[in-house]
């Protein structure tokens, strides 16, 4: 799941292309179209370019557009996992809009993506930027900070509720150093959201850290070099000449955290089940649970669709407002 | 911190670095607790996971637990099963996509502007909204609980072909030439000219598919129901919760084994992953 | 290049062959007259060996050949109404009592094989039996049964220089040793919110049920808010800890000696006692009135799926299954306690526990099966997520009851 293109992103392949998949330095090649040189060969390769984007298109048709169209179909239809199905329009929508707890869900999931995406950016680009070209082994701490990154979640979530335990490896530690018990993080109103947010901090934010970091690098030295010239301190050298130089990777990193957590579900899910009480039950657990254990395929689509519109959303808003901070040189 | 003084000299601003460095290993080392953790419990006999004041070690090393890993569940089947349920996805989705790449990069055919662009809008869909329409249709296909409901679904996503488009914009158009005046056609071309050139963007693509399907745990947990038989290895290590009383350092060295292989793709690999994170931001999460 | 491809492509395709064909055998579509797929819920290559062997049991008895298809136990009841809604639903299925109201429509009552079959049911218990049963119709065979209990530790007792409970024992009997735990400065009671545990123990201290006996639900009654309430009273006074969201918990707390008691069945009695590195004791839930039943008993059997092609043969497999002989067998394997009452003394022989006999038969006479529900899987679902309020004490019972109550549509 990476690049993400927007609506407005015209018909012309090449403007589709030059939306920023990465960073600066690394850009994407540009679309020369080599055939137009040559008409002549047109019409030879006329279908092998066809049967060569067959197997693909197929598979891509019949697994992800039917099943897309199917479940916006499926939204307006009672649909129980065994039985009969039949058409009630929009009568699964009004059920999901009139239960509160799929309102409580909603805002969980804002809760965790408001928590979640700033924390993972600010630590994420605080360590890119720390980590320099002139830190020595500076590769061995971008390899140990993305292990979590690429490992099974579901073995990241098992260490960390270890950790969380009453009786864990912070509530132990906190007894033994300060005679106090640590909160019960798992089961306590006011801590579980964040349990759950720094264990998937800890767990997501090393690829960020990895995308901020080549872009760091490409920054040409001449800039930095300049703004030191002028007596610029570092802060300020980082915010007025490294931050824009790469505010296109920043902006994509921003996007695609976006997307992703809004679709968290691994983590709570194995931490908490969501609980306690429905404090951190999201929006793709809601949609599993209604979907799997209460067998409601039909009303399980309508969540997934608001779940997918508000992705668009979000996604539409982002690119709106990208003008006004990201700079394409 | 010699390395960096290239600017800086002078005791002060020296020893303001070693002491940020020493921050920075710190930082690395909290950041690290957790991992080490999970290592060191998956050595303890299990009456010593949870001890007040926390300790490292237990009263012995017990190496024992990893061989236990494989008697209490089929975790080699797991292994098995994580394995080629990932070897032959990505199999699929990086032939699939090379072709797809060339055909949408190099071949010039009526339709391409139309597909292609559908294929980057399918980029924009979640995978988690396609579950439950393609739980519907594995029904319909009778493919509940198989393994190739575990693969196929996921084997055509869009990502490749656009990442391989991109590699294949930049060959230049002379190699093509070359071969063609060799008397190649089309399908030569692509394989023994562009395939080979292709490869270090082919193995970054297989890693990033490897990888995803390595991890995949929604699809997995709403598809399988045979789990002994069926199970990949995240679905595995969830079935060690919930068993009556959790055998922790079990459940640790279960972890600490079905990391393993992903490490070792990172630290061998370093270099290219990094690559293709930069480039096509693949891997997110 | 072209070489290489082959080689690519025979690998690939030798890898779906030993894919497919390494588990195939469990696969349920081909399901035949002699070939049955059972489906069962499997804690780990020793039950599953255990298991084996009672599936062994029915082709040696010139049954059809069983094949084992399992999940772990938290999955499995997701997974089964999933799976017996498809053409492929294994013959037999295993099921819990207070869950069989919940699979009524997958699965088959079996009265009329019972008689067919020439099976005795008076000689299973009667208890067990009888929570196979929805209005009236039997769906499941009974292998194993037992009311709630409490496990304690021996030792922990001793120290603390409280009595060790007796089989009957009262409330008042359980704050005195609350109260010496207290002075000792440990943990008596392990909280947990599984639903069996938590009305179990309240249907002891007030006869408060969530559940009717009719099987109706009743998340507004006013005495199982009230026995919420007293259980978080017992984790502010320290008598017990926290709840968790590890449904584990309890259990581990109890294997690692930080609290003296915690509640249980007897099917994992033996499984326990091997676990601890303690003497173990067993005893009653305590009883704070006076009339009604003092605990919920639940067991396990097998049923048929409605979907299953050939009855008569998973029968005869469900029969032999919970055999004199089986059961007598997985007894003396220190298992489940017998859903068979002839089964039932090789257990007590076998437990080598003081008192066991005596703890299990009051237990039983003060037991009532816990009754099913359409419903109870997601109440199971939600006292999970709520009860860990309600306990912990960040809500009352009576609110936490509401929002149950708001979220089962009541």
């Amino acid at each position: 799941m990476t690049d993400v293109t927007t609506e407005q992103a015209a018909p012309a392949e090449e403007e589709v292309v030059t939306v920023p998949v990465a960073a600066p330095g690394t850009a994407i090649a540009v679309d020369e179209e080599p055939e137009a040189r040559r008409p002549a060969e047109v019409g030879r390769r006329s279908w092998w370019g066809a049967a060569f984007a067959a197997p693909h298109s197929i598979g891509l048709a019949l697994f992800t557009v039917v099943p897309i169209v199917a479940s916006l179909v499926v939204s307006f239809m009672n649909w129980p996992m065994i039985g009969d199905h039949t058409w009630t329009g929009l009568e699964n929508y009004r059920r999901l809009f009139d239960d509160p707890v799929f309102w409580v869900v909603v805002r969980n999931t804002a809760e965790y993506v408001i928590l979640y995406v700033p924390l993972n950016l600010v630590v994420s680009l605080g360590l890119a930027a720390w980590l320099t070209p002139r830190i020595r082994h500076r590769h061995i701490f971008r390899v140990l900070f993305f292990i979590p990154t690429i490992t099974p979640l579901v073995a990241n979530v098992v260490v960390w509720r270890m950790l969380y335990q009453p009786d864990g490896l912070i509530d132990a530690t906190l007894q033994s150093t300060l005679g106090e018990h640590a909160p019960n993080f798992l089961a306590d109103d006011t801590w579980a959201m964040f349990a759950v947010v720094a264990m998937s901090v800890w767990a997501g934010f090393g690829y960020n850290m990895l995308i901020f970091s080549a872009a760091l690098d490409a920054v040409p030295d001449s800039q930095i070099e300049a703004a030191q010239l002028d007596g610029a301190s570092a802060w300020r050298t980082f915010w007025h000449v490294k931050f824009p130089a790469i505010s296109p990777s920043i902006f994509f990193a921003t996007m695609m955290t976006l997307i992703t957590s809004f679709q968290v579900f691994t983590q709570p899910f194995l931490l908490t089940k969501g609980g306690p009480g429905t404090e951190t039950e999201t929006l793709v657990q809601y949609i599993y649970n209604t979907g799997f254990q209460n067998q409601q395929l039909g009303l399980a689509s309508a969540g997934a669709w608001v779940l997918f519109v508000i992705i668009l959303g979000i996604t539409a808003v982002q690119f709106l407002g990208q003008k006004r901070w990201v700079h394409y040189e | 911190m010699s390395s960096g003084g290239t600017r800086t000299t002078g005791a002060a601003p020296r020893a303001r670095q070693a002491i940020g460095y020493l921050i920075l290993c710190l930082i690395a080392l909290a950041f690290m607790a957790p991992l080490i953790y999970m290592v060191a419990t998956s050595l303890k006999p299990e009456s010593e996971t949870f001890t007040t004041p926390p300790a490292l070690w237990g009263s012995a090393l017990r190496w024992q637990n990893y061989t236990d890993v494989f008697s209490y569940l089929p975790f080699a089947r797991f292994i098995l099963n994580g394995v080629l349920v990932a070897a032959v996805g990505t199999a699929i989705n990086v032939t699939v996509a090379a072709l797809s790449g060339y055909a949408f990069s190099r071949l010039r055919w009526r339709g391409r502007n139309v597909v292609f662009p559908l294929f980057l809008a399918t980029l924009m869909i979640p995978q988690d909204v396609l579950v439950i329409p393609m739980y519907v249709m594995m029904q319909n296909l009778g493919w509940v609980d198989t393994f190739q409901a575990l693969i196929i679904p996921w084997a055509f996503t869009a990502l490749g072909a656009f990442l391989l488009r991109q590699f294949f914009l930049t060959v230049p158009q002379e190699l093509d030439d070359a071969a063609r005046v060799d008397g190649a056609g089309t399908v030569r071309t692509f394989l023994s000219v562009m395939v080979p050139l292709a490869r270090p963007t082919l193995a970054v693509l297989a890693v990033f598919t490897f990888i995803s399907y390595w991890n995949s745990f929604l699809w997995p947990l709403v598809i399988v129901n045979d789990v002994n038989a069926r199970a990949t290895i995240p679905l595995g290590l969830q079935a060690f919760f919930g068993q009556q009383g959790n055998e922790w350092s079990l459940v640790m060295a279960a972890s600490v084994i079905s990391m393993l292989p992903t490490v070792i793709i990172l630290v061998l690999l370093q270099k290219h992953l990094v690559r293709g994170i930069v480039t096509s931001g693949l891997g997110g999460r | 290049m072209k070489r290489r491809l082959l080689v690519g492509v025979t690998a690939a395709a030798a890898a779906w062959g030993m894919l497919v064909g390494c588990s195939s055998s469990s696969s349920t579509s081909n399901q035949s007259k002699d070939k049955l797929v059972w489906s069962m819920w499997i804690a780990g290559s020793s039950d599953k060996a255990a298991w084996q062997q009672v599936a062994n049991s029915v082709s040696a008895e010139g049954g059809p050949k069983v094949t084992i298809q399992g999940a772990p136990f938290n999955d499995y009841f997701t997974k089964l109404r999933t799976q017996l809604s498809t053409g492929s639903a294994p013959c037999v299925v295993s099921i819990q009592s207070l869950r069989a109201a919940n699979y009524t429509d997958v699965l088959r009552p079996i009265d009329s094989y019972a008689k067919k079959g020439g099976l005795d049911l008076s000689e299973f218990d009667t208890t067990a039996l009888n929570g196979m049963r929805v209005d009236g119709k039997l769906y499941a065979l009974p292998y194993d049964t037992g009311p709630m209990l409490l496990f304690y530790n021996k030792d922990l007792f001793r120290q603390v220089g409280a009595q060790e409970p007796k089989p009957g024992w009262t409330l008042a009997d359980f704050n005195a040793a609350a109260a010496k735990f207290k002075a000792a400065g440990k943990t008596m009671f392990a909280s947990s919110v599984s639903d069996m545990n938590l009305e179990s123990i309240i249907l002891g201290y007030n006869g408060g049920r969530v559940i009717k006996a009719d099987g109706t639900l009743d998340p507004s009654n006013p005495a199982f808010a009230k026995g919420l309430d007293w259980l978080s009273s017992l984790v502010k006074n320290g008598t017990a800890t926290q709840a968790s969201a590890d449904t584990d918990a309890p259990s581990n707390n109890f294997v690692s000696k930080r609290v003296g008691m915690y509640l249980d069945g007897p099917w994992s009695l033996l499984d326990k006692k091997g676990k601890v590195k303690f003497p173990i004791g067993v005893t009653t839930i305590p009883t704070g009135h006076t009339s009604g039943p003092a605990t919920f008993s639940a067991g396990s059997g097998f049923g048929i799926s409605k979907q299953c092609a050939y009855p008569d043969q998973a029968f005869k497999a469900i029969k032999t299954m919970t055999s004199q002989k089986v059961l007598t067998s997985l007894a003396r394997q220190g298992r489940a306690f017998p859903g068979r009452t002839a089964a039932q003394q090789t257990w007590y022989e076998n437990a080598h526990i003081d008192g066991v006999e005596s703890v299990l038969k009051t237990a039983q006479k003060a037991s009532t099966p816990l009754p099913g529900n359409k419903q109870s899987d997601q109440l199971q679902q939600l006292f999970s997520q709520y009860g860990i309020q309600a306990v912990n004490g960040q809500q009352s019972g009576a609110e936490t009851m509401k929002s149950i109550a708001g979220q089962l549509g009541q």
